[in-house]
């Protein structure tokens, strides 16, 4: 059993604070972009590991359909679940395999998603800190339905589960903001001990509000051919903003990120590379290799719109004139924000993919089978027949994106290029 | 001037040289290690086919799973591309193309200007493949070209429903030890390789007129197990399905270095 965030601490040590370092010394524009956008991760981890050994302090974990605003207004420090495998997969392999093998020597089906296995792994191995409580939504995947009773057992700290909506429309938003105030709201005042603030509240949401108006510049930057940064630092904002949306922190990154984006768009410095193909990618990208887009982007001159998770902003900003209309943008923002998107029906994901796919012209699909996702690989036949039939080209990718073992980086380029040279 | 393309497969190098669209030589060349020194050797044979000095080649690509490591190709390309363009070539009525190869199970529509339509591809699983066959008939202690000739006379296939090539192979050990007709076990795994191939190709449409190319191409009880899953009939191609990724390459050479 390890110490609480000991691989985390570790990750950040060895080579975030390092790449961050690198990237600064590099006289490459988008890797001083890179670099800043990293120093508010950096700055988040450090935080999320120091607090693990002071009592005083609540580490939220939280994961499908929330954002960390409510957590920031309770002062307790977020942590993105859905985003923690990726931070390994990218940097250490290793702590993956170990996680995952924790997990499967525990009972867990080595076919129940990664992100899943690698979660309970990484509590089983005392990774998650004893001042920690855990909120999670119920709704239609296998891989979460499986792993969370275990993970609850595992982590031995207060949990809740909210349930999520099956469907994405007003109505459900509505029902969902409900719960929050009803549930997670009681339940984070017991594990905090501090009242809800609603003043305190509108502020954080008000502080996202900018970061999030930000962001929606950002992505309208994307529109434009060629676009103003490179494939692999486009979902940037995105994540900073799910991990962190509401802190100070996360406003300045995306609004330094924008006001780059800009200064490219005014001075007509776009992305140097020829783009030939702009694609929409469904679902997540394989994290385990982080050369991947700019791979497509030298090699193939492909261009990547993310979609990962479902990582392109498509609502408003939450309208906080009220308690109501505040709480009902919260639930949809965390409906949309994380993976719950993904969760939906197959109608669903297909209109917003292609909402995007026109949004961004693209020209071509690639969709990820993440091997333990049924919802995503059940929704494949559907999607392939209607990309079919509309006679857009699409590539649906059978891999773990957060485990290298089951498709290689090299299986997955040579996929990709084998494609390409198809449109 | 002459042109060369190479296919560096996972079981097999293929060389093609060709001058003016039409074929020199085609060699084909099993291997079982050292990728780079078959894909040498190969074109070496090729070339002797020719009478052909290395000098005389004025372009070569590359293509296949290997096709980084010819030393001798001036660039590579996508198989895709190599194929759909050798089977234009070879028959520009073909609308549908299975290529069952050493690794990897690819389908594809193709217009007829020759341009993919469609594509689909096994993904993680190497199941169905020619290396699973291979892997198969080692278990069999037969060789693979007798086996796939003599199965084809078993009236009493015995289903392998293992897809891992390890079960698999455990299973067909299995029926080996418990003393079961070794064609009528080799008929099973034609079985389970064709529906894995089927169930690849089902991704796209089944325009009329099929080919298959590929390893799998050549093994007569495989083709006849497709054929019947897909209820259909292939057409044949005027050249050793083993090497049509390889002649795509050649031609493709022809006209890059032409323009």
């Amino acid at each position: 059993m390890g110490k609480p965030f000991e691989k985390t601490t570790q990750v950040i040590n060895e080579f975030a604070k390092p790449a961050l370092e690198f990237l600064r010394a590099l006289d490459d524009e988008d890797m001083k972009l890179q670099a800043k956008s990293l120093e508010g991760t950096v700055e988040r981890l450090e935080d999320l590991t120091e607090a693990a050994s002071n009592p005083e302090k609540r580490v939220a974990l939280f994961e499908w359909g929330l954002t960390p605003q409510l957590f920031y207004a309770f002062d307790c420090l977020p942590l993105a679940m859905e985003t923690f495998p990726y931070l390994f997969s990218a940097t250490q392999k290793q702590v993956v395999h170990e996680f995952l093998e924790a997990a499967e020597s525990s009972g867990l089906p080595s076919d129940v998603c990664s992100t899943d296995r690698f979660l309970v792994g990484a509590a089983l191995s005392g990774e998650f800190p004893k001042n920690a409580f855990f909120v999670s939504c119920a709704g239609p995947c296998d891989g979460t339905r499986i792993a969370y009773p275990i993970m609850q057992k595992a982590l031995g700290v207060p949990t809740l589960f909210l349930e999520l909506p099956f469907t994405y429309e007003r109505e459900s938003a509505r029902w969902y903001g409900r719960q929050i105030r009803t549930e997670l709201i009681p339940f984070l005042e017991e594990v905090t001990g501090k009242k809800f603030d609603l003043e305190r509240f509108r502020e954080i949401i008000e502080e996202s509000n900018r970061a999030y108006e930000l962001m929606l510049d950002v992505y309208d930057t994307y529109t434009t051919t060629p676009m103003p940064v490179p494939s692999s630092l486009r979902g940037s904002p995105w994540m900073v903003f799910i991990s962190d949306a509401g802190h100070p922190r996360a406003t300045k990154s995306i609004q330094m990120f924008h006001a780059e984006v800009m200064r490219r768009l005014k001075e007509g410095i776009p992305n140097p590379i020829e783009e030939k193909h702009r694609v929409i990618w469904g679902h997540v990208q394989p994290y385990f290799d982080p050369l991947l887009l700019p791979w497509m982007e030298q090699e193939l001159k492909v261009s990547v719109i993310t979609s990962m998770l479902t990582g392109s902003p498509i609502l408003r900003p939450i309208d906080t004139s009220s308690e109501e209309t505040m709480f009902e943008g919260y639930a949809w923002q965390g409906l949309d924000m994380t993976m719950s998107l993904m969760r939906f029906d197959s109608r669903k994901i297909l209109e917003y993919t292609m909402k995007l796919y026109n949004q961004y012209r693209c020209d071509s699909v690639i969709f990820t089978q993440h091997v333990g996702c049924n919802s995503i690989c059940g929704a494949g036949g559907i999607m392939r027949r209607y990309f079919q039939k509309e006679g857009i080209p699409a590539l649906f990718l059978e891999l773990d994106y957060v485990d290298d073992r089951i498709v290689s980086a090299e299986n997955l380029k040579n996929q990709i290029e084998e494609f390409f040279s198809t449109i | 001037m002459i042109y060369a393309g190479c296919d560096l497969g996972t079981i097999s190098a293929k060389a093609v040289i060709i001058r003016n669209g039409n074929i020199l030589a085609v060699e084909t060349l099993p291997y079982k290690n050292l990728p780079k020194q078959a894909a040498i050797q190969v074109m070496e044979m090729a070339k002797n086919k020719a009478g052909l000095t290395k000098e005389n080649i004025s372009y070569c690509l590359s293509t296949g799973f290997g096709k980084k490591a010819v030393p001798f190709a001036d660039k590579d390309l996508p198989e895709f591309l190599c194929l759909s363009r050798a089977i234009h070539k070879l028959d520009p009525e073909i609308r549908t193309v299975i290529d069952a190869g050493g690794s990897t199970i690819k389908a594809f529509n193709m217009d007829s200007s020759g341009k993919v339509t469609t594509s689909a591809t096994n993904e993680k699983c190497a199941a169905g493949t020619g290396k699973f066959m291979e892997v198969m008939a080692q278990a069999l202690e037969m060789p693979i070209e007798e086996l796939s000739i003599a199965a084809l006379e078993s009236g009493h296939a015995l289903p392998i429903t293992s897809q891992c090539g390890v079960f698999a192979e455990s299973e067909v050990i299995t029926h080996v030890n418990e003393g079961k007709d070794r064609l009528d076990i080799f008929a099973g795994i034609s079985l389970s390789v064709a529906g894995k191939v089927a169930a690849v190709t089902r991704r796209i449409s089944l325009d009329q007129p099929i080919a298959i190319v590929g390893g799998l191409a050549k093994n007569p009880i495989v083709v006849r197990d497709i054929e019947k899953e897909l209820g259909i009939s292939f057409v044949e191609c005027n050249l050793d399905p083993r090497a049509i990724a390889a002649y795509g390459a050649a031609l493709l050479a022809e006209e890059r270095h032409a323009s």
